[in-house]
Protein backbone atom coordinates (compact mmCIF):
# COMPACT_ATOMS: atom_id res chain seq x y z
CA UNK A 1 0.00 0.00 0.00
CA UNK A 2 2.96 2.57 0.53
CA UNK A 3 4.59 1.75 -2.31
CA UNK A 4 1.55 2.71 -4.35
CA UNK A 5 1.00 5.70 -2.48
CA UNK A 6 4.87 6.62 -3.45
CA UNK A 7 4.32 5.64 -6.95
CA UNK A 8 1.09 7.90 -7.14
CA UNK A 9 2.58 10.92 -5.58
CA UNK A 10 5.56 10.48 -7.89
CA UNK A 11 3.80 10.23 -11.04
CA UNK A 12 1.68 13.57 -10.29
CA UNK A 13 4.75 15.10 -9.08
CA UNK A 14 6.41 14.37 -12.84
CA UNK A 15 2.86 15.12 -14.17
CA UNK A 16 3.27 18.81 -12.53
CA UNK A 17 7.05 19.14 -13.60
CA UNK A 18 6.68 17.81 -17.17
CA UNK A 19 3.18 20.42 -17.41
CA UNK A 20 5.24 23.65 -16.13
CA UNK A 21 7.77 22.82 -18.97
CA UNK A 22 5.10 23.07 -21.66
CA UNK A 23 4.97 26.80 -23.26
CA UNK A 24 2.02 28.87 -22.17
CA UNK A 25 0.17 32.15 -23.48
CA UNK A 26 1.44 35.23 -21.42
CA UNK A 27 0.05 38.00 -23.92
CA UNK A 28 -0.40 39.19 -27.00
CA UNK A 29 2.15 42.04 -27.89
CA UNK A 30 -0.15 45.07 -29.58
CA UNK A 31 1.57 46.64 -32.48
CA UNK A 32 1.41 50.11 -34.64
CA UNK A 33 -1.98 50.30 -36.40
CA UNK A 34 -1.85 49.00 -40.09
CA UNK A 35 1.50 46.63 -39.71
CA UNK A 36 1.75 43.29 -40.66
CA UNK A 37 3.97 41.42 -38.96
CA UNK A 38 5.89 38.77 -41.32
CA UNK A 39 9.32 37.53 -39.63
CA UNK A 40 10.87 38.75 -36.52
CA UNK A 41 14.82 38.95 -35.57
CA UNK A 42 16.20 39.46 -32.02
CA UNK A 43 18.16 42.81 -31.24
CA UNK A 44 19.28 42.74 -27.72
CA UNK A 45 15.95 43.29 -25.31
CA UNK A 46 14.07 44.43 -28.49
CA UNK A 47 12.69 42.87 -31.60
CA UNK A 48 12.75 44.13 -35.58
CA UNK A 49 9.89 42.61 -37.26
CA UNK A 50 9.46 42.99 -40.98
CA UNK A 51 5.93 44.36 -42.58
CA UNK A 52 6.38 43.74 -45.79
CA UNK A 53 2.78 44.75 -46.73
CA UNK A 54 3.92 48.26 -45.71
CA UNK A 55 7.43 47.94 -47.18
CA UNK A 56 9.23 48.60 -43.70
CA UNK A 57 11.00 47.02 -40.61
CA UNK A 58 10.04 48.09 -37.11
CA UNK A 59 12.00 47.99 -34.20
CA UNK A 60 9.86 47.82 -31.10
CA UNK A 61 10.19 47.26 -27.24
CA UNK A 62 8.42 43.92 -25.88
CA UNK A 63 5.64 46.09 -25.12
CA UNK A 64 4.98 46.77 -28.68
CA UNK A 65 6.44 50.61 -28.79
CA UNK A 66 8.01 51.93 -31.51
CA UNK A 67 11.87 52.50 -31.47
CA UNK A 68 13.33 52.40 -34.97
CA UNK A 69 12.50 51.53 -38.29
CA UNK A 70 13.72 51.26 -41.85
CA UNK A 71 11.47 51.88 -44.86
CA UNK A 72 11.26 51.22 -48.63
CA UNK A 73 11.82 48.13 -48.63
CA UNK A 74 10.33 46.23 -51.39
CA UNK A 75 8.58 43.52 -49.43
CA UNK A 76 10.95 42.79 -46.13
CA UNK A 77 10.68 38.79 -45.70
CA UNK A 78 12.15 36.51 -43.11
CA UNK A 79 15.05 38.55 -41.61
CA UNK A 80 17.84 36.93 -39.44
CA UNK A 81 19.96 39.24 -36.88
CA UNK A 82 23.73 37.94 -36.35
CA UNK A 83 26.73 39.84 -35.00
CA UNK A 84 25.45 43.58 -35.17
CA UNK A 85 24.09 43.31 -38.23
CA UNK A 86 20.26 43.03 -39.79
CA UNK A 87 20.10 40.70 -42.75
CA UNK A 88 16.92 41.71 -44.70
CA UNK A 89 15.80 39.76 -48.14
CA UNK A 90 14.05 41.78 -50.32
CA UNK A 91 11.20 39.72 -51.85
CA UNK A 92 11.18 41.97 -55.29
CA UNK A 93 14.29 42.72 -55.98
CA UNK A 94 16.16 39.67 -55.18
CA UNK A 95 18.61 41.78 -53.33
CA UNK A 96 19.77 40.71 -49.45
CA UNK A 97 20.34 44.03 -47.55
CA UNK A 98 23.10 44.29 -44.28
CA UNK A 99 22.14 46.72 -41.92
CA UNK A 100 24.81 47.83 -39.64
CA UNK A 101 25.39 50.78 -37.38
CA UNK A 102 22.95 52.88 -39.49
CA UNK A 103 24.43 51.83 -43.11
CA UNK A 104 22.68 49.56 -45.33
CA UNK A 105 24.55 47.70 -48.00
CA UNK A 106 24.02 44.48 -50.55
CA UNK A 107 25.10 40.87 -49.45
CA UNK A 108 27.30 39.70 -51.24
CA UNK A 109 25.64 36.26 -52.67
CA UNK A 110 27.75 34.25 -55.58
CA UNK A 111 24.47 32.58 -56.67
CA UNK A 112 21.18 35.08 -57.76
CA UNK A 113 17.71 34.24 -56.00
CA UNK A 114 14.56 34.41 -57.52
CA UNK A 115 12.70 35.70 -54.29
CA UNK A 116 14.51 35.61 -51.17
CA UNK A 117 12.07 34.56 -49.19
CA UNK A 118 14.55 33.85 -45.82
CA UNK A 119 18.06 33.27 -44.75
CA UNK A 120 20.00 32.16 -41.61
CA UNK A 121 23.33 33.40 -41.56
CA UNK A 122 25.73 31.79 -38.72
CA UNK A 123 29.65 32.77 -39.06
CA UNK A 124 30.76 32.41 -42.98
CA UNK A 125 27.52 29.94 -43.12
CA UNK A 126 24.88 31.83 -45.60
CA UNK A 127 21.76 29.73 -45.82
CA UNK A 128 18.95 31.43 -48.25
CA UNK A 129 15.66 30.24 -48.90
CA UNK A 130 15.52 30.71 -53.08
CA UNK A 131 11.91 30.90 -53.12
CA UNK A 132 10.97 30.60 -56.81
CA UNK A 133 13.82 28.33 -57.89
CA UNK A 134 12.53 25.68 -55.16
CA UNK A 135 16.37 25.56 -53.35
CA UNK A 136 18.11 26.70 -50.69
CA UNK A 137 21.58 28.86 -51.77
CA UNK A 138 24.29 27.60 -49.46
CA UNK A 139 27.52 29.96 -49.00
CA UNK A 140 30.05 28.79 -46.60
CA UNK A 141 33.39 31.03 -47.21
CA UNK A 142 32.46 32.41 -50.26
CA UNK A 143 31.94 28.66 -51.90
CA UNK A 144 28.32 28.38 -53.40
CA UNK A 145 26.29 25.10 -53.24
CA UNK A 146 22.59 24.32 -53.69
CA UNK A 147 20.16 22.20 -52.21
CA UNK A 148 17.20 20.30 -52.86
CA UNK A 149 14.92 21.23 -56.55
CA UNK A 150 11.62 21.93 -57.15
CA UNK A 151 9.41 18.66 -56.71
CA UNK A 152 7.00 16.67 -53.87
CA UNK A 153 9.06 14.03 -53.58
CA UNK A 154 11.45 12.77 -50.61
CA UNK A 155 14.61 15.06 -50.60
CA UNK A 156 12.85 17.79 -53.15
CA UNK A 157 10.85 21.38 -52.30
CA UNK A 158 8.08 23.35 -53.71
CA UNK A 159 8.54 27.41 -52.86
CA UNK A 160 10.46 27.14 -49.41
CA UNK A 161 9.86 30.44 -46.89
CA UNK A 162 12.99 29.43 -44.11
CA UNK A 163 15.88 28.27 -43.38
CA UNK A 164 17.65 27.36 -39.94
CA UNK A 165 21.46 26.28 -40.01
CA UNK A 166 21.51 24.30 -36.90
CA UNK A 167 24.36 21.79 -35.64
CA UNK A 168 26.29 21.43 -39.21
CA UNK A 169 22.28 20.57 -40.77
CA UNK A 170 20.07 22.77 -42.71
CA UNK A 171 16.30 22.85 -41.43
CA UNK A 172 14.27 24.28 -44.55
CA UNK A 173 10.51 24.89 -44.23
CA UNK A 174 9.54 23.31 -47.39
CA UNK A 175 6.19 25.68 -47.45
CA UNK A 176 4.06 24.36 -49.74
CA UNK A 177 4.78 20.82 -48.82
CA UNK A 178 4.26 21.43 -45.62
CA UNK A 179 6.54 20.19 -43.92
CA UNK A 180 10.11 20.38 -42.70
CA UNK A 181 13.29 18.85 -44.39
CA UNK A 182 16.38 18.48 -43.00
CA UNK A 183 19.74 18.31 -45.11
CA UNK A 184 23.32 18.17 -44.15
CA UNK A 185 25.89 20.46 -46.23
CA UNK A 186 26.76 18.37 -49.10
CA UNK A 187 22.48 18.18 -49.73
CA UNK A 188 21.82 14.89 -48.49
CA UNK A 189 18.72 14.66 -47.30
CA UNK A 190 18.48 13.38 -43.63
CA UNK A 191 15.19 13.55 -42.14
CA UNK A 192 11.34 14.88 -43.52
CA UNK A 193 9.66 16.05 -40.15
CA UNK A 194 5.88 17.11 -39.98
CA UNK A 195 4.13 14.89 -42.70
CA UNK A 196 2.14 13.25 -40.28
CA UNK A 197 0.94 16.47 -38.44
CA UNK A 198 -1.78 18.00 -40.89
CA UNK A 199 0.58 21.18 -41.69
CA UNK A 200 -1.33 23.62 -44.15
CA UNK A 201 1.78 25.82 -45.20
CA UNK A 202 5.15 25.49 -43.29
CA UNK A 203 6.27 28.67 -42.82
CA UNK A 204 9.03 29.53 -40.60
CA UNK A 205 11.27 27.23 -38.51
CA UNK A 206 13.22 28.45 -34.96
CA UNK A 207 15.06 26.76 -32.43
CA UNK A 208 15.96 26.31 -29.03
CA UNK A 209 18.45 24.25 -27.19
CA UNK A 210 15.28 21.57 -26.47
CA UNK A 211 14.63 21.56 -30.14
CA UNK A 212 12.67 23.81 -32.67
CA UNK A 213 9.33 25.29 -33.41
CA UNK A 214 7.63 25.38 -36.78
CA UNK A 215 4.42 27.66 -37.99
CA UNK A 216 1.55 25.73 -39.28
CA UNK A 217 0.40 29.07 -41.23
CA UNK A 218 -3.09 28.00 -42.51
CA UNK A 219 -4.04 26.44 -39.75
CA UNK A 220 -3.44 29.17 -37.22
CA UNK A 221 -0.93 26.56 -34.89
CA UNK A 222 2.70 26.22 -33.83
CA UNK A 223 4.15 22.99 -33.61
CA UNK A 224 7.18 22.28 -31.25
CA UNK A 225 9.32 19.20 -31.33
CA UNK A 226 12.41 18.00 -29.62
CA UNK A 227 15.96 17.65 -31.48
CA UNK A 228 14.74 14.00 -32.61
CA UNK A 229 11.77 15.89 -34.48
CA UNK A 230 9.34 14.23 -32.27
CA UNK A 231 6.36 16.38 -31.52
CA UNK A 232 6.30 17.44 -28.02
CA UNK A 233 3.34 20.40 -28.14
CA UNK A 234 0.91 21.83 -30.10
CA UNK A 235 0.42 25.40 -29.19
CA UNK A 236 -3.09 27.37 -30.74
CA UNK A 237 -4.22 29.90 -27.97
CA UNK A 238 -4.31 33.32 -29.29
CA UNK A 239 -2.25 32.26 -32.78
CA UNK A 240 -4.12 33.72 -36.01
CA UNK A 241 -1.79 33.15 -39.24
CA UNK A 242 1.69 32.70 -37.69
CA UNK A 243 4.42 33.48 -40.09
CA UNK A 244 7.16 33.28 -37.72
CA UNK A 245 8.27 32.01 -34.68
CA UNK A 246 11.07 32.95 -32.21
CA UNK A 247 13.04 31.51 -29.05
CA UNK A 248 14.18 34.14 -26.49
CA UNK A 249 15.41 31.67 -23.41
CA UNK A 250 11.84 31.09 -21.47
CA UNK A 251 9.97 33.06 -24.30
CA UNK A 252 8.86 32.32 -27.37
CA UNK A 253 7.06 35.33 -30.21
CA UNK A 254 4.57 34.18 -32.43
CA UNK A 255 3.54 36.55 -35.25
CA UNK A 256 0.32 37.12 -36.46
CA UNK A 257 0.29 38.11 -39.62
CA UNK A 258 -3.62 38.91 -39.77
CA UNK A 259 -4.48 40.97 -36.76
CA UNK A 260 -1.06 43.44 -36.22
CA UNK A 261 -0.22 41.30 -33.05
CA UNK A 262 3.08 39.47 -31.92
CA UNK A 263 1.89 36.38 -29.44
CA UNK A 264 4.48 35.80 -26.17
CA UNK A 265 4.55 32.23 -24.34
CA UNK A 266 6.43 31.39 -21.43
CA UNK A 267 7.83 27.73 -20.08
CA UNK A 268 9.21 27.58 -16.78
CA UNK A 269 13.16 26.95 -16.43
CA UNK B 1 2.79 71.60 -97.95
CA UNK B 2 1.74 67.75 -99.10
CA UNK B 3 4.28 66.38 -96.48
CA UNK B 4 3.29 68.96 -94.13
CA UNK B 5 -0.09 67.90 -93.86
CA UNK B 6 0.43 64.08 -93.63
CA UNK B 7 2.67 65.11 -90.65
CA UNK B 8 0.03 66.37 -89.19
CA UNK B 9 -2.69 63.60 -90.36
CA UNK B 10 -0.70 61.26 -88.34
CA UNK B 11 -0.09 63.14 -85.58
CA UNK B 12 -3.46 63.60 -84.84
CA UNK B 13 -4.04 59.91 -85.45
CA UNK B 14 -1.00 58.94 -83.26
CA UNK B 15 -2.60 60.59 -80.56
CA UNK B 16 -6.01 59.71 -80.53
CA UNK B 17 -4.55 55.74 -81.19
CA UNK B 18 -2.39 56.33 -78.02
CA UNK B 19 -4.36 57.79 -75.75
CA UNK B 20 -7.04 54.68 -76.81
CA UNK B 21 -6.04 53.12 -73.74
CA UNK B 22 -6.51 51.38 -70.19
CA UNK B 23 -4.84 53.70 -68.02
CA UNK B 24 -5.98 52.40 -64.38
CA UNK B 25 -7.50 48.86 -62.37
CA UNK B 26 -8.22 48.07 -59.68
CA UNK B 27 -8.02 44.05 -60.34
CA UNK B 28 -10.05 41.74 -58.08
CA UNK B 29 -7.76 38.42 -57.43
CA UNK B 30 -9.01 35.57 -56.09
CA UNK B 31 -7.18 32.75 -54.46
CA UNK B 32 -4.36 35.06 -53.02
CA UNK B 33 -4.12 33.78 -49.41
CA UNK B 34 -0.26 34.27 -48.38
CA UNK B 35 2.38 37.31 -48.65
CA UNK B 36 4.39 35.14 -50.95
CA UNK B 37 2.04 34.14 -53.50
CA UNK B 38 0.59 38.34 -53.44
CA UNK B 39 4.37 39.41 -53.82
CA UNK B 40 4.53 36.98 -56.50
CA UNK B 41 2.04 38.39 -58.60
CA UNK B 42 3.12 41.72 -58.08
CA UNK B 43 6.53 40.59 -59.36
CA UNK B 44 4.92 39.24 -62.55
CA UNK B 45 3.05 42.42 -63.21
CA UNK B 46 6.08 44.45 -62.42
CA UNK B 47 8.14 42.97 -65.25
CA UNK B 48 4.99 44.14 -67.60
CA UNK B 49 6.04 46.99 -70.11
CA UNK B 50 3.32 49.22 -69.63
CA UNK B 51 2.88 49.34 -66.15
CA UNK B 52 3.94 52.90 -63.95
CA UNK B 53 2.94 51.93 -60.67
CA UNK B 54 2.25 47.68 -59.31
CA UNK B 55 0.59 47.45 -56.07
CA UNK B 56 -0.56 43.76 -54.86
CA UNK B 57 -2.62 44.18 -51.82
CA UNK B 58 -3.21 40.69 -49.44
CA UNK B 59 -5.57 42.36 -47.58
CA UNK B 60 -7.58 43.51 -50.31
CA UNK B 61 -7.25 40.86 -52.37
CA UNK B 62 -6.21 43.55 -54.97
CA UNK B 63 -3.77 44.48 -57.36
CA UNK B 64 -3.77 48.11 -57.64
CA UNK B 65 -2.25 48.70 -61.04
CA UNK B 66 -1.70 52.02 -62.73
CA UNK B 67 -0.31 52.48 -66.37
CA UNK B 68 1.88 54.83 -68.42
CA UNK B 69 1.07 56.86 -70.98
CA UNK B 70 0.99 55.30 -74.52
CA UNK B 71 1.15 51.69 -73.00
CA UNK B 72 0.02 48.78 -75.53
CA UNK B 73 -1.50 46.97 -72.40
CA UNK B 74 -5.12 44.86 -72.40
CA UNK B 75 -6.74 43.84 -69.74
CA UNK B 76 -6.84 40.92 -71.68
CA UNK B 77 -2.93 40.66 -70.66
CA UNK B 78 -3.22 42.20 -67.10
CA UNK B 79 -5.55 38.88 -66.32
CA UNK B 80 -3.57 36.43 -68.12
CA UNK B 81 -0.67 37.27 -66.17
CA UNK B 82 -3.34 36.74 -63.09
CA UNK B 83 -3.33 33.65 -64.16
CA UNK B 84 -0.16 32.55 -65.03
CA UNK B 85 0.66 33.07 -61.14
CA UNK B 86 -1.75 30.77 -59.87
CA UNK B 87 -4.84 33.06 -59.17
CA UNK B 88 -8.13 34.29 -61.03
CA UNK B 89 -8.74 37.37 -61.67
CA UNK B 90 -12.53 38.73 -61.31
CA UNK B 91 -14.49 41.84 -61.81
CA UNK B 92 -11.89 44.90 -62.41
CA UNK B 93 -12.36 48.87 -61.92
CA UNK B 94 -11.05 50.26 -64.63
CA UNK B 95 -10.23 54.10 -66.38
CA UNK B 96 -10.16 53.24 -70.09
CA UNK B 97 -10.03 56.45 -72.54
CA UNK B 98 -11.37 55.29 -76.17
CA UNK B 99 -13.12 55.80 -78.58
CA UNK B 100 -17.08 55.89 -78.50
CA UNK B 101 -19.74 53.86 -81.05
CA UNK B 102 -22.98 53.75 -80.23
CA UNK B 103 -25.53 52.04 -82.69
CA UNK B 104 -29.16 51.27 -82.01
CA UNK B 105 -29.45 50.52 -78.60
CA UNK B 106 -26.19 49.45 -78.69
CA UNK B 107 -23.12 51.22 -77.01
CA UNK B 108 -19.27 50.02 -77.31
CA UNK B 109 -16.18 51.88 -75.90
CA UNK B 110 -13.13 50.85 -78.00
CA UNK B 111 -9.57 51.06 -77.19
CA UNK B 112 -6.10 50.02 -78.90
CA UNK B 113 -6.56 46.57 -78.01
CA UNK B 114 -10.19 45.88 -76.74
CA UNK B 115 -14.01 46.56 -76.94
CA UNK B 116 -16.03 47.59 -74.02
CA UNK B 117 -19.61 46.82 -74.42
CA UNK B 118 -21.21 48.98 -72.11
CA UNK B 119 -24.02 48.17 -69.80
CA UNK B 120 -27.54 49.44 -69.87
CA UNK B 121 -27.74 50.72 -66.14
CA UNK B 122 -31.06 53.70 -66.01
CA UNK B 123 -30.11 53.95 -61.85
CA UNK B 124 -27.35 56.72 -62.68
CA UNK B 125 -28.24 57.52 -66.46
CA UNK B 126 -24.18 58.03 -66.91
CA UNK B 127 -24.97 56.11 -70.44
CA UNK B 128 -26.86 58.85 -71.72
CA UNK B 129 -24.34 61.52 -71.18
CA UNK B 130 -22.10 59.61 -73.35
CA UNK B 131 -21.23 62.05 -76.26
CA UNK B 132 -19.71 61.13 -79.44
CA UNK B 133 -15.97 60.82 -80.07
CA UNK B 134 -13.50 60.16 -77.63
CA UNK B 135 -14.34 59.34 -74.06
CA UNK B 136 -12.60 58.75 -70.83
CA UNK B 137 -14.88 57.06 -68.52
CA UNK B 138 -14.80 54.59 -64.96
CA UNK B 139 -16.38 51.77 -64.22
CA UNK B 140 -17.12 48.21 -63.15
CA UNK B 141 -15.70 45.05 -66.21
CA UNK B 142 -17.85 42.07 -65.06
CA UNK B 143 -15.70 38.89 -64.61
CA UNK B 144 -15.09 36.89 -67.24
CA UNK B 145 -14.01 32.90 -67.30
CA UNK B 146 -10.48 33.16 -67.07
CA UNK B 147 -10.18 30.62 -69.70
CA UNK B 148 -12.07 32.44 -72.39
CA UNK B 149 -11.09 36.00 -72.25
CA UNK B 150 -11.71 37.34 -75.87
CA UNK B 151 -10.79 40.93 -75.19
CA UNK B 152 -14.73 42.04 -75.33
CA UNK B 153 -15.89 43.08 -71.86
CA UNK B 154 -18.83 44.26 -70.26
CA UNK B 155 -18.55 47.06 -68.34
CA UNK B 156 -21.07 49.19 -66.01
CA UNK B 157 -20.21 53.18 -66.28
CA UNK B 158 -19.27 54.65 -62.65
CA UNK B 159 -17.84 58.08 -64.15
CA UNK B 160 -17.60 60.07 -66.92
CA UNK B 161 -14.62 62.36 -66.58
Amino acid sequence: MNRFIILFFSLMLFSCKEEGRKWKFVKKIELPQKARPLAMAKNGKNLWFSDPDHFRLLKIDLSGKVLDSIVGIQRPMNIDFNKGKLYVPEFLTDTIWVFENGKKSPLSLNAKPEAPAGLNVKGDTIAVADFYNHRIILQIGGQVSFIGKEGHDKGELYYPIDVKVQDNKIYIADAYNNRVQVFDFNGKILNVIGEQDGFNVASAIAFDKNGFAVTDQENSRVLIYDLNGALQQTLTANINYPTDVLFDGNMLYITNFKENTIVEYRKKS
Amino acid sequence: MKKLALLVLVMVIGTFSSNAQIQKVDQEVFGMDCAPCAYGLERGLKKMDGLQNVRVSLNDGKAYLELSENNGLSLKQIQKEVKKNGFSAKKAEVVIEGKLISNDDKIEIQTNTETYIVIKDASNGLNSKLKPGTVKVKGIVQDEDDKSLSGNWKIRLTEIF
